[in-house]
């Protein structure tokens, strides 16, 4: 990474390093999704100023998402004395702390809820409405740690009766119930 | 008196007791979810929004109408209590809200603050009357240049207010500018983005995505917290709800200032609710005796931008359905619920569905009182509620999210697809990047587009045309002085510090 960052900055002599994370990593996310916008993008026709084509108006908006998300990356680097750059790690330290959260915790809750729905999309059509939802409850429970077996089967037979009589009932959804 | 004849023909519609049975659904379930904590008002529309797809269109917009008015009073109500605001609005409700909660009165405050939207909402409904049709005219004679700047301009608006850096604020807003591309383009039917999926030649679904971003990533957001989740078990004794006879004094004036300025600004395309909460503190805190109070409990500090906040939003409905430009990410989600039941907004909407429009209009008055209804009694229980634990509260949240996306086209592409988002604005939330923008930018692509496209043909291929055209010209100059409010300061403070900088390295 951080010879990526030099080349950008241009020049060796300076200090240069990532002061705040998620200012540069925004940076790199805008940056990915400008030239992912811009590779397939190159596919459509770009026609001219005065009949538009397909590919026009991506084509200038991805340039600009790319030119943005430089300034943002670059925003996240630091460049200068090492007091500085120190001072605005603290402050960008001090602020993922305040917001952080456990990385197993949200490794958990990324696989669960991620889970949970793909079970259900694959479930419903085939096993019906009340198993899937009873399923996507037990498996989101794993995103948390302290609901224990008795209040997962408890919560999943609840919300597989409320949805059964919301979605199909109240609202008229024609989703299959049973297997 | 056709002013008052509109109204009167609103509440006609409004007043069914079918949609008014919807309305007093929408405002219960949206006040319930909206004043959960860690589901602001965005996410509550978004999550209550599949509801709506089943009904008729003005019942769908009715219960929407009371949706909005539940979820913002929510969101209110666990910034008051949490200091946990959902939105730009109700982060200028918090700043006293929260120190008075904290000294024990919060009752007060949220029973004043529901008076006080109920007072805003009724006189903005008469601006409404008085000045929609007008500004509707006004608009026909808009031609393609004039839209497109002013969407420039509201888009502008829009990154310009997030909460954090503006460049972000604006790639965001081009991101979901480009997210709005995909699917067929209009006049050539090309298939833009669609990576070989079917289901996204109509272009992205508003709706997955606000659930994705806002819904999901909250929830996966939430879980990840564990238990640094903000809990709250206080209890607030009933017979500290009701606000004293100084509490009312306070606020007269400051009601009535905050919803002339949020009366005003509201027509503001892009910008309008956000901007006024913003302009009624700060109003407030310079025509007050002891601007020290503010930040400290001061009850004008809450009805102020409270009164500003619903005015605004009420009014904000002039552009939402004038213009098609919503004035918040809120109106940006009430847009998209209304183009999913076939209404398209723009200036013949006043004209050519008036009982669309003066329907809507009288439903958010009623959604408004009903919310004053239902909420004087229930303060105590919402406050109640908000001690619920999370583990009861996000299987139910995810089985609805999971149903109400496959109940989209019967399909789990959708599913899948409003994971993929959840997983996108999980990860923009730890980044610090806001989603607002970019679902202003992605209703407003396809109109953009549009409007750039003819804009073109007609100057044959010049862009001066943007600039040569006074209106639009206007716009532009609007837009380029929302960015100098920003950049301007930020720049100023940034060149001292640079000169500053040395000094104090040599100090140290």
């Amino acid at each position: 990474m951080r010879s990526e960052a030099g080349r950008f900055a241009g020049g060796e002599r300076m200090r240069i390093r990532i002061a705040d994370h998620a200012e540069f990593w925004s940076g790199v996310m805008f940056v990915g999704f400008g030239g992912a916008f811009w590779w397939i993008g190159t596919d459509y026709d770009m026609g001219t100023a005065r009949s538009m084509g397909p590919g026009f108006l991506p084509m200038v908006l991805s340039w600009l998402l790319v030119g943005l998300g430089v300034i943002v990356l670059a925003k996240g680097l630091s460049l200068g004395s090492a007091q500085a750059v120190s001072r605005r790690g603290e402050d960008a330290r001090r602020e993922a702390a305040r917001s952080g959260s456990d990385p197993w915790l949200t490794a958990r809750a990324l696989g669960a809820v991620a889970a949970s729905l793909i079970f259900f999309g694959i479930a419903l059509p085939r096993i019906g409405l009340v198993l899937s939802v009873f399923g996507l409850v037990a498996i989101a429970s794993f995103a948390d740690p302290k609901l224990r077996w008795p209040s997962v089967i408890v919560i999943g037979a609840v919300m597989s009766a409320v949805c059964a009589g919301v979605f199909r009932y109240g609202i008229g959804l024609s989703l299959p119930m049973w297997p | 008196m056709e002013l008052f004849a509109n109204i009167a023909h609103g509440f006609d519609v409004a007043l069914s007791p079918t949609t008014l049975l919807y309305c007093f659904i929408g405002v219960t379930f949206g006040t319930f979810v909206g004043v959960l904590p860690g589901i602001g008002p965005l996410a509550t529309i978004g999550l209550l929004l599949p509801i709506t797809f089943h009904l008729p269109p003005i019942e769908a917009i009715v219960m929407l109408a009371g949706i909005y008015y539940g979820a913002m009073y929510g969101g209110s109500t666990t910034a008051i209590l949490l200091n946990l605001p959902g939105t730009a609005a109700s982060l200028m409700v918090a700043l006293d809200g929260h120190p008075m909660a904290k000294q024990g009165r919060a009752g007060p405050a949220l029973v004043m603050t529901t008076l006080v939207s109920f007072f805003a909402a009724c006189v903005a409904i008469v601006f409404i009357a008085a000045f929609a049709p007008p500004l509707a005219r006004f608009a026909l004679s808009f031609g393609s240049p004039e839209y497109f700047s002013l969407m420039v301009m509201g888009l502008i608006a829009a990154a310009v207010l997030v909460r954090g850096s503006l460049v972000k604020g604006l790639a965001m807003t081009v991101l979901g500018l480009l997210l709005g591309t995909v699917g067929q383009d209009l006049t050539t039917g090309t298939p833009r983005y669609t990576l070989g999926f079917y289901p996204l030649y109509d272009g992205l679904s508003f709706v997955i995505v606000i659930i994705g971003l806002f819904g999901l990533a909250e929830v996966i957001n939430n879980l990840a917290l564990g238990d640094k989740r903000q809990a709250f078990t206080d209890r607030v004794p009933w017979r500290d709800l009701i606000p004293s006879r100084k509490d009312l004094r306070d606020s007269r004036f400051s009601t009535l200032r905050g919803t002339g300025l949020g009366a005003l600004l509201g027509i503001l395309p892009g910008a309008g609710p956000a901007i006024s909460t913003f302009a009624a503190y700060a109003l407030e805190k310079r025509v007050a005796k002891d601007p020290s109070r503010f930040g400290n409990g001061a009850m004008e500090g809450v009805t102020a931008p409270e009164a500003a906040n619903n005015a605004a939003a009420q009014t904000s409905f002039i552009p939402t359905l004038s213009l098609g430009i919503p004035g918040d990410a809120t109106m940006a989600i009430m847009l998209g619920a209304m183009m999913i039941h076939g209404l398209v907004p723009g200036p013949q909407i006043v004209t050519e569905s008036p009982d669309f429009f003066w329907g809507l209009v009288a439903s958010f008055w009623i959604g408004n009182l009903l919310l004053l209804i239902l909420n004087l009694p229930l303060v105590g229980i919402w406050v109640k509620l908000l001690s619920m634990p999370y583990s009861w509260m996000f299987p139910a949240i995810l089985s609805f999210i999971a149903i109400g996306m496959y109940s989209l086209h019967l399909d789990a592409f959708d599913v899948y697809l409003a994971l993929g988002f959840g997983l996108l604005g999980f990860l923009m939330l730890k980044l610090r990047c806001e989603a607002a923008p970019l679902l202003l930018g992605l209703v407003l692509a396809p109109l953009l587009e549009d409007n750039l496209r003819r804009s073109l043909l007609l100057s044959r291929g010049d862009p001066m045309i943007f600039v040569e055209r006074p209106l639009s010209l206007m716009f532009l100059v609007l837009g380029v002085g929302f960015l100098m409010l920003v950049v301007g300061p930020a720049a100023v403070k940034w060149w001292r510090e640079r000169r500053a900088t040395p000094a104090r390295d040599a100090g140290e």
